[in-house]
């Protein structure tokens, strides 16, 4: 009886679902391994590099500086409210480039003339750096926040409308002609199909305009007045603390991973794998 | 083939050491296209530099005094003229290794300007106002906000904007800014070109109307190993400031031409004139103005430290000095503790 079970496909799975699943356990944990042992290095050559003074601690700062620089920035918040600024610059801006770019991305896809003008502005547009837009932006709106969340929507709309645009001309044609025959057509064409046919490349889009936006804005904080965390790296270079401005590089950073990591991965897993079944 | 084959090698390695060779020959000069600068300017125009030294001397015309210090810290300068605010943040940060003041350059020449319908008559009238300086940390920056601090009106209820020179002009005249503490002939072109009125003459705040707002900095490893060389410099620097004290016309039109070559046009004659005024060329540092602005730069924590960091060692004025005595002026003297 025993031998029986052990024989049947079923069981046979399992074992092997579960030899899997210990392996795929095994290689989490030696992945962590392998990753905290590649940033203890990093951390210990920038350390060894400080040591050692291959260069002046004024311009190379070391791991202490920083760390206090970070908790004194956490401690009377200039940090944490920097972060906060930025990120409701990024959100606004990233809110509206959504809203214009994938709407837009749609119709290039669609109206054959309109993407051979307004798609050519677009590709023209996506090659230029959206910071270019920041001497034009300060005059337009002025110092306040909105030139900045205008070149922050410039630097995020192309890559958006432009990778939507390409999900809707890659469709399988398939899809359109199913949706003919089963009577959707105008506004509901582009609601029920094309927009959820479309979301993995809309999601790409999105990935790349949030990392774009995210540029654009570090970009235009530096360069511009203010707070935010572009602002407070410009001070770190102004008053020469260097230790201000790795810290900040690195809470950029940070927050970039976040995103990436956090919210893109769910996105994707929420949207994307699941509704075409290519979860792993 | 041979022939050739030496040849070619004699240009690359001539190329390889090449700016080597140019560097130690030549003495790099940093300094903002200001008014401010009057020695820089006529010093560039007129070549006195090269000529009392024997060395060629590079200048580079910066955009601000910090920018001036990151060039000064990464070795891409020897000297500089420079706002006390810039050298004192340099020096700190360096643990007092990287500079020594070695001279003054100018005094005066600073001033609050608003816009004359943004409705500012009292001091307090600048709550919520936009406020720009030259530059985050900068000489003005500090006086401004030390100013404010005065006047019972901290930097949450007056926005203070670092905001380079040309763009604040530019900004002033849109109506973005309602003021500006600007060096000159910023402040005069504010006045006369953009709808401003002078608030604050910056020499009204201080003991004899006397602060330094521009030095002359060295590295200091260029000084250590080049001792001559700057001392003839500092020479120089004195014998123009006592011509641009003596013959202020001559300089006037001799620094403008310079100023043409660096900003693209001449300063039109009023605005040069009326701008020219208010600076005072000086190789006197005024260190006691200078211990005090360096107390108040760590007070609005631009300079690290529990304590107020102690700054006298920064001024290295032997040489001054030296030249000083050879030209039997009185010499300069640091106060001792004036800092408390």
């Amino acid at each position: 009886m025993n031998t029986a079970t052990q024989h049947t496909p079923s069981a046979a799975l399992a074992t092997i679902a579960h030899a899997k699943a210990r392996s795929n356990r095994f290689d989490r944990w030696r992945i962590h391994a392998i990753r905290a042992a590649f940033f203890a290095s990093l951390v210990g050559l920038w350390h060894a590099l400080v040591w050692l003074e291959v260069w002046d601690e004024m311009i190379f700062p070391s791991l202490p500086q920083v760390a206090e620089t970070l908790w004194l920035g956490i401690n009377d918040q200039s940090l944490t409210s920097a972060v906060a600024t930025s990120l409701q610059r990024l959100l606004i801006g990233y809110a509206l480039a959504l809203c214009i770019g994938i709407p837009l991305g749609l119709l290039l896809g669609r109206v054959r003339w309109l993407n051979e003008t307004v798609g050519m502005l677009a590709l023209g547009l996506q090659a230029l750096p959206s910071i270019c837009w920041l001497p034009l932006a300060v005059l337009w709106f002025g110092l306040g926040d909105t030139a900045m969340i205008f070149v922050v929507v410039m630097g995020a709309l192309m890559a958006l409308t432009l990778a939507t645009r390409d999900g809707v001309k890659n469709l399988p044609p398939l899809f359109l002609r199913a949706a003919h025959v089963l009577g959707a057509s105008g506004w509901r064409l582009y609601i029920h199909v094309m927009l959820p046919a479309t979301l993995p490349a809309i999601l790409t889009g999105a990935k790349l305009g949030w990392s774009f936006a995210w540029r654009s804005l570090m970009a235009a904080e530096l360069l511009l007045v203010g707070v935010g965390l572009g602002a407070l790296l410009e001070r770190g270079r102004e008053l020469h603390d260097m230790s201000l401005v790795v810290a900040v590089m690195m809470v950029i950073m940070f927050v970039g991973l976040l995103t990436d990591r956090w919210l893109f991965n769910y996105l994707e897993q929420r949207f994307i794998h699941r509704r075409w079944g290519t979860t792993a | 083939m041979r022939l050739w084959l030496t040849r070619l090698a004699g240009v690359i390695l001539s190329f390889a050491a090449g700016p080597q060779a140019l560097a130690d020959a030549a003495i790099r000069v940093g300094h903002l296209p200001n008014l401010t600068h009057p020695q820089a300017l006529l010093g560039r125009a007129t070549s006195e530099f090269e000529k009392n030294t024997a060395t060629k001397v590079e200048w580079t015309a910066f955009n601000a005094g910090a920018s001036v210090m990151e060039a000064l810290l990464a070795n891409e300068l020897d000297l500089a003229y420079v706002g006390p605010s810039p050298a004192l943040n340099a020096y700190v940060r360096s643990k007092g290794r990287v500079l020594r003041v070695i001279a003054g350059a100018a005094s005066g020449g600073v001033a609050l300007v608003v816009r004359k319908d943004a409705g500012i008559r009292r001091p307090t009238d600048l709550k919520g106002k936009r406020v720009a300086v030259p530059g985050l940390g900068n000489t003005q920056d500090v006086a401004l906000r030390s100013w404010l601090k005065l006047k019972g009106l901290d930097t949450r209820g007056v926005q203070v904007m670092p905001i380079k020179n040309p763009e604040i002009f530019t900004l002033f005249q849109r109506k973005e800014l309602d003021a500006a503490w600007v060096p000159e002939p910023w402040a005069t072109r504010l006045i006369q070109e953009a709808g401003g009125a002078l608030f604050v003459d910056e020499r009204d705040l201080w003991p004899e109307g006397r602060f330094p707002v521009t030095l002359l900095v060295v590295r200091t490893d260029f000084l250590a190993k080049n001792r001559a060389l700057v001392k003839r410099f500092v020479a120089t620097h004195v014998d123009l400031t006592e011509a641009i004290i003596r013959k202020p016309d001559e300089a006037k039109r001799t620094i403008n031409t310079q100023l043409a070559k660096l900003m693209g046009k001449p300063l039109p004659e009023p605005l040069l004139n009326e701008a020219f005024a208010r600076i005072s060329a000086t190789h006197d540092p005024v260190p006691g103005a200078l211990l005090k602005s360096a107390r108040q730069a760590w007070e609005l924590r631009y300079l690290p430290g529990a304590q107020p960091p102690d700054v006298t060692p920064i001024f290295d004025l032997s040489l001054l000095n030296e030249v000083l005595r050879e030209r039997n002026k009185p010499l300069i003297v640091i106060p001792a503790a004036i800092t408390r």
